[in-house]
């Protein structure tokens, strides 16, 4: 109880300040990258459990390849940037080629690919740099933040909203695209019937290797993506921990929200709030590790609330049908 | 030419005895391991400075104790280390072997090892520790310390077992979470209880050295031997006897291929799925308190292990059955070994190395594809044979 | 009027050697609705199969339109106008209707699937073969009846001028076979050929035009339905012509073991599929349940023997309700059960064939010592086992996976018969095995009769069924519409009369299955 007051009080105190919510946006946006390149995976029932390595392998390849270039002034990150997202949907592929053409359980591809990614990551890292734990030595840069003319004006809003990383921007722009993808096109309606009901799908000629191959390719990109954030956003460098399990906290998010980008951004938000708050730890009497150990906490009681939800709901689905059922019959008896 | 002929008569006086399937698993075990092995020698080649040198240190770094112009403290230290990488796999690799099984995919035993860690040190060092007056006996205190972190342990996988039979909530997602929360959890008790250390600023109070003395010179003063190597053996023993010839065991199987099957025949499904993942969680528990016991005499958690993902690995390779973990563990943790003592050396290369070849090596030991034309052809070749042993039979009875 | 249709001298012949259709002849012509009749395992679904592209026939000819046709994929179907409505429907549950009806032939604009047109394409085809479907609905919110609608729909968007539909009324109430069946007459009137496979012979003789009978692979014949009566349809189809000749003297019945009273059962969706069903299975006879699949034998079956709960009524197991029992208590209470499918509740195919046969035995204290399992008794044990059975294996240690399906059979056998029992369920137990099996796990079900076990047969095999059963209950509609308290008086033919429905029993005839 004292732990629960504490934080509300913590709350109470970070909320009123502008920086609190400019740190929830872009603490939020790589995780949500990560939670869209598992949704698209999902919709198609191929559950993209290697996110976390494609997302270790891109963030370092975007730094070598921006460094490579020269940095920030040659426009290295942009090149970076591609090149990360490049590597992650070769990476996405790959887990599509090992999962559906090898026949091997796409749980455990994705636990192999985390092993291969850090491993390789690192491995590269030193081959490359000499550099064993971070490539600070090298200056690659980041990309640009955005100022916003006129909202970069509004008191408070302004200094909410203007000023991110471009990739921040581009993460929450992903969401309506994602759902536009998903909902709106025929590729986005192809994925959703694969996923749900396979034979379905099948029996009116659509290849379904084809089209999981597909969303896992594009998954990896987001991956990718989510990759060049940590290092090129986030942070200016690469390191061996950088990606810190953020790849399975968007996997929650994502089965969170069941693979719908819209409910996944705001859990990502939510989550966002409490990675936020481990920033403002000098304004709590929490410790610090109680406020990071928050959003880990948060997810669970959230798929947990989640799963009673839906269980709660196809419950009273199937009690309605049987009701109707049973009037239907009752009518038969009377006539 | 004859003397190919007798070669290949040679393997089939050793393999023949075996069905096409356990042959053809040797064979893509075999070869997947090659395929693994030929990476690691293609990546020290590309990161080394001195490949020859590396590749030396790589492959024979942990039998250096066998070289007479190394200093045998050194060569001990090597070999050391390589029990001291083995010592976890046969922990984590029994428990995850036991909760595939029953096909329970609970990745929360790196929350396991934390929490078992942690409870271990926290009664050590209220029992003969710093903090405490209280002088126990280092074996009181061992033994109060292993048996803590089993519950501490059992109770982390647990919760995403219970969460999963309760309401439905994926036990993959949970158990990661959990994970995560043991990490903070663990570093909130080590900088911010009175677990820590006020006098350092990393670790917790310090408990007696007796105990990891105890852990580490088990075999006498002269081999430095793990007590630790022997727990895990007992572990993966016990492990084996349990899921192969225990009742428990056959109904844990059972409910793994074919839970259909299991209920029909009356197998309890849902309390069998929670146990299973409670022995899990359990087993590692004990793990993470025997690695802090056998190193340390203070807490230093503030890092995942990652040796609940090598579970998983371990796992894959022994195919669920923890007789194969402690050939497999021996394996892995010299590849590890050989590994890092090379990455010591100067110009060597970085141990990680090794992350890339057990993937390699999982990749291609679960494919069910790789290899299929040569399986194809193997069940073919040996039903003909046996259809020609058949045959001559036949004419034999008739003659 | 020009055959439309025509498949000539089809056979399909499995990997496993079953013949499933041997030279079938049938041909539809356009515009007529035509029955296609036949008992289960008849070869109806495989002969679809083919039509739909789904199976590739080994010989013989398809020919759309004086075409011939290779039919590799649906797709292909497809293409050549054919529709097939499954038992299964093949629909997505969270997409609406329209996306559902238009998935595979999408209207675009550019990427962006036009969801406007799809919508027109749905509303236009439905006005025109008279369908009422809101296509803006979520298919998971329809009922079984608007499903089936949408998937006929499915099949004419894509232009389809032959449709298949198997078994469609199985799911659906009495209004809505009646709303069905004015489409499809509709349909018919458009000038579309509709093939309907139905067992209900009331519906095919209510709404077809012709009708092909098929029986174990072969054509029997085709009639217009005006010159047939139901009873006539009824002879074509069933017909015993093997006398198992299963040597077994009358049955002794003694007490009741298994008692089933007032049994009502509810599907998932709702669906009432037992209704009201009472009977009892003595001691020392075999009690035959015959029945057309889906007639609620599937439901009533997984309830007795624990696999799924009940709504209503009471099944009592040597007195004590089974509604309060695991499956672990219901084999100590004396239940034991050979299961319709094998593969899937009758063995762990990559388990060893003594694994399997020791599988419910394995809490015996015969087979435990202390903590643990006494492999000495488990291997002498299962090695009688495989000699008694007739196991034809390399050793028991083989996997069950590599025997064939009568060795698989035989293995499960061996792992009931030799567990305590007192009743025995033996659900389609020679199903899909070969002579040499069946027979031997025919005898081995009238010795465990004379050795005083109760013993429930349900088999869609009618030579089975007659020469084994010492009493006989058939099942249509989820009732029980006849009870034979001796077989022996049983003409085959009037089982089929009242498996399909043609005849009834009175209440107080049906009544007597419950021994009072």
């Amino acid at each position: 109880m004292g732990l629960l007051t504490e934080i509300l009080n913590t709350l109470a105190k970070v909320l009123v300040l502008p920086s609190f919510y400019y740190m929830i946006i872009m603490s939020a946006a790589p995780i949500l990258l990560a939670a869209l390149a598992c949704a698209i995976a999902l919709k198609a029932n191929a559950i993209n459990m290697g996110t976390e390595g494609i997302m270790t392998v891109s963030s370092l390849v975007a730094v070598l390849v921006s460094a490579k270039l020269g940095g920030a002034a040659a426009g290295g990150p942009w090149a970076g940037l591609a090149a990360a997202i490049v590597v992650g949907a070769i990476l996405g592929f790959l887990v599509s080629v090992f999962a559906f053409r090898l026949k091997i359980d796409i749980i455990l591809v994705g636990i192999a690919m985390n092993l291969i990614g850090t491993g390789a990551s690192v491995f590269l890292m030193y081959v490359l740099t000499g550099d064993r734990t971070t490539t600070t030595s090298l200056s690659s840069g980041t990309l640009p933040q955005v100022t916003i003319p006129l909202l970069k004006d509004i008191p408070v809003l302004g200094e909410i909203l203007s000023g991110h990383y471009i990739l921040t921007y581009v993460a929450y722009i992903l969401v309506f695209v994602m759902s536009f993808l998903l909902f709106k096109t025929k590729l986005g309606l192809r994925i959703r019937a694969v996923g749900e009901n396979e034979d379905a799908a099948e029996s009116v000629g659509i290849s379904s290797l084809h089209i999981k191959t597909i969303a896992l390719v594009i998954s990896g990109a987001l991956g990718g993506l989510a990759g060049a954030f940590m290092s090129e956003c986030y942070l200016a460098y690469f390191s061996s921990g950088l990606i810190a399990g953020r790849g399975f906290v968007g996997l929650a998010a994502c089965n969170m929200g069941a693979g719908n980008p819209g409910i996944i951004c705001i859990c990502c938000l939510a989550f966002g709030i409490f990675y936020a708050f481990s920033n403002f730890a000098t304004l709590s009497n929490l410790s610090i590790y109680a406020l990071n150990a928050l959003p880990y906490a948060v997810v669970l009681v959230g798929v947990v609330l989640y799963s009673i939800y839906t269980r709660n709901k196809e419950l009273k689905r199937l009690q309605g049908l049987e009701s109707e059922e049973k009037s239907d019959t009752g009518t038969v008896a009377r006539n | 030419m004859s003397e190919n002929k007798q070669m290949k008569k040679s393997f089939v006086t050793l393999f023949g005895g075996m069905d096409v399937e356990t042959r053809f698993g040797l064979m893509r075990m075999a070869v997947a391991i090659a395929i693994g092995l030929g990476t690691a020698v293609l990546l020290i080649i590309i990161g080394a400075r001195d490949p020859i040198d590396s590749l030396k240190y790589f492959f024979l770094g942990p039998l250096q104790i066998l070289n007479p112009n190394v200093a045998k403290g050194i060569g001990w230290n090597y070999f050391d280390q390589w029990i001291q990488f083995m010592i976890p796999l046969l922990f984590t690799g029994t428990a995850v072997s036991i909760m595939f099984s029953a096909n329970k995919f609970n990745l929360g035993l790196e929350g396991a090892i934390m929490c078992g860690g942690l409870a271990c040190a926290w009664v050590c060092c209220l029992l003969d520790g710093d903090i405490q007056a209280a002088n126990a006996s280092p074996v009181l205190c061992a033994v109060c310390g292993l048996g803590v972190s089993i519950l501490a342990g059992a109770l982390i996988t647990l919760i995403p077992a219970l969460l999963e039979k309760k309401w439905g909530a994926s036990i993959m997602v949970t158990s990661l979470m959990l994970n995560y929360i043991s990490l903070y959890i663990s570093r909130y008790c080590l900088f911010s209880t009175t677990l820590r250390d006020t006098r350092t600023s990393k670790y917790s109070w310090q408990w007696t050295e007796d105990v990891v003395l105890t852990f580490r010179k088990f075999m006498g003063t002269r081999f430095t031997m793990r007590l630790g190597l022997f727990i895990g053996i007992i572990v993966v023993l016990v492990g084996w006897a349990f899921l192969f010839k225990t009742k428990w065991g056959f109904k844990i199987r059972q409910l793994g291929q074919n839970p259909s099957f299991a209920k029909y025949v009356g197998v309890g499904i849902i309390s069998t799925g929670v146990i299973v993942q409670i022995i899990g969680g359990a087993i590692g528990g004990l793990c993470g308190a025997t690695v802090i016991l056998g190193n340390y005499n203070y807490y230093y958690g503030v890092e995942l292990t990652g040796y609940g993902w090598d579970g998983v690995t371990m796992a894959i390779f022994a195919g669920n059955n923890p007789k194969r973990l402690i050939p497999a563990a021996a394996f892995i943790a010299y590849i590890r070994a050989g590994a890092s003592i090379m990455a010591t050396q100067p110009g060597g290369p970085i141990n990680e190395l090794t992350k890339i070849v057990e993937g390699v090596i999982v990749l291609f030991l679960l494919a069910e594809r790789f290899l299929a034309k040569t399986h194809r052809k193997m069940i073919v070749e040996e039903a003909k044979k046996k259809q020609a042993l058949k045959l001559e039979t036949g004419k034999e009875a008739a003659e | 009027m020009e055959n439309y249709l025509v498949m000539e001298d089809v056979t399909k012949i499995y990997n496993n050697g079953i013949i499933a259709n041997d030279k079938v002849n049938f041909s539809a012509r356009k515009g007529e609705i035509h029955a296609i009749c036949g008992e289960n395992g008849a070869g109806k679904t495989t002969l679809m199969k083919m039509l739909f592209g789904i199976e590739q026939p080994d010989e013989g000819k398809i020919i759309i339109k004086g075409n011939e046709m290779h039919l590799n994929s649906p797709t292909d179907a497809i293409r050549a106008g054919i529709g097939m409505v499954h038992q299964h429907f093949m629909q997505v549950p969270s997409l609406t209707v329209a996306e559902n009806v238009t998935l595979g032939v999408e209207p675009t604009n550019g990427f962006v699937f036009d969801m406007d047109k799809a919508i027109r394409m749905t509303t236009e085809c439905c006005e025109k073969y008279g369908f009422d479907i809101n296509p803006k609905a979520h298919i998971q919110d329809l009922s079984v009846g608007v499903k089936q609608k949408v998937e006929i729909v499915k099949a004419l968007v894509k232009g389809c001028e032959i449709l298949i539909l198997d078994e469609p009324t199985a799911v659906l109430t009495p209004q809505e076979t009646k709303e069905l069946f004015v489409q499809l007459k509709n349909l018919r009137d458009t000038g579309c050929t509709i093939i309907f496979i139905s067992h209900k012979l009331n519906e095919v003789k209510e709404l077809c035009d012709r009708v092909t009978v098929i029986k174990k692979g072969k054509t029997i014949g085709v009639w217009n339905i005006k010159d047939v009566t139901e009873a006539d349809i009824s002879r074509y189809m069933v017909g015993v012509d093997v006398d198992l000749n299963i040597p077994k003297d009358p049955a002794e019945p003694k007490e009741n073991v298994l008692v089933v009273n007032d049994l009502t059962i509810y599907n998932e969706a709702g669906k009432k599929k037992v209704n009201d069903v009472s009977f009892s299975v003595r001691r020392g006879e075999i009690v035959g349940i015959a029945g057309v699949e889906g007639n609620g034998q599937r439901e009533m079956i997984d309830a007795i023997t624990g696999l799924s709960k009940y709504s209503y009524g009471s099944i009592k197991l040597m007195g004590k309700e089974v509604k309060d029992m695991d499956i672990g208590d219901l084999r100590r209470t004396g239940l034991v059960h050979i299961p319709e499918d094998r593969n899937i509740y009758g063995c762990a195919r990559s388990m060893s064939i003594r694994d399997n046969m020791i599988a419910d035995k394995i809490s015996d204290a015969k087979y435990n010592n202390g903590l643990f399992i006494n492999e000495k008794a488990v291997r002498e044990d299962t090695d009688k086992w495989v000699d008694e059975f007739l196991v034809l294996c390399d050793s028991g240690d083989q996997l069950v996976g590599m025997l064939s399906g009568g060795n698989v059979q035989k293995v499960v056998v061996a792992r009931e018969f030799t567990s305590y029992s007192e009743l025995v369920v033996c659900d389609q137990p020679t199903r899909g095995i070969d002579v040499g099996a069946a027979e031997f796990v025919r005898e081995r079900m009238v010795e465990m009769r004379d050795a005083g076990k109760a013993i429930l047969l349900i088999s869609a095999d009618l030579a089975e069924i007659m020469s084994l059963s010492d009493s006989l209950i058939v099942m249509h509609g989820g009732r029980i519409n006849a009870y034979f308290p001796d077989v022996r008086q049983l003409t085959e033919e009037d089982l089929g009369f009242y498996m399909l429905g043609v005849k009834h029993m009175s209440e107080e005839e049906i009544r007597g299955a419950l021994h009072e």
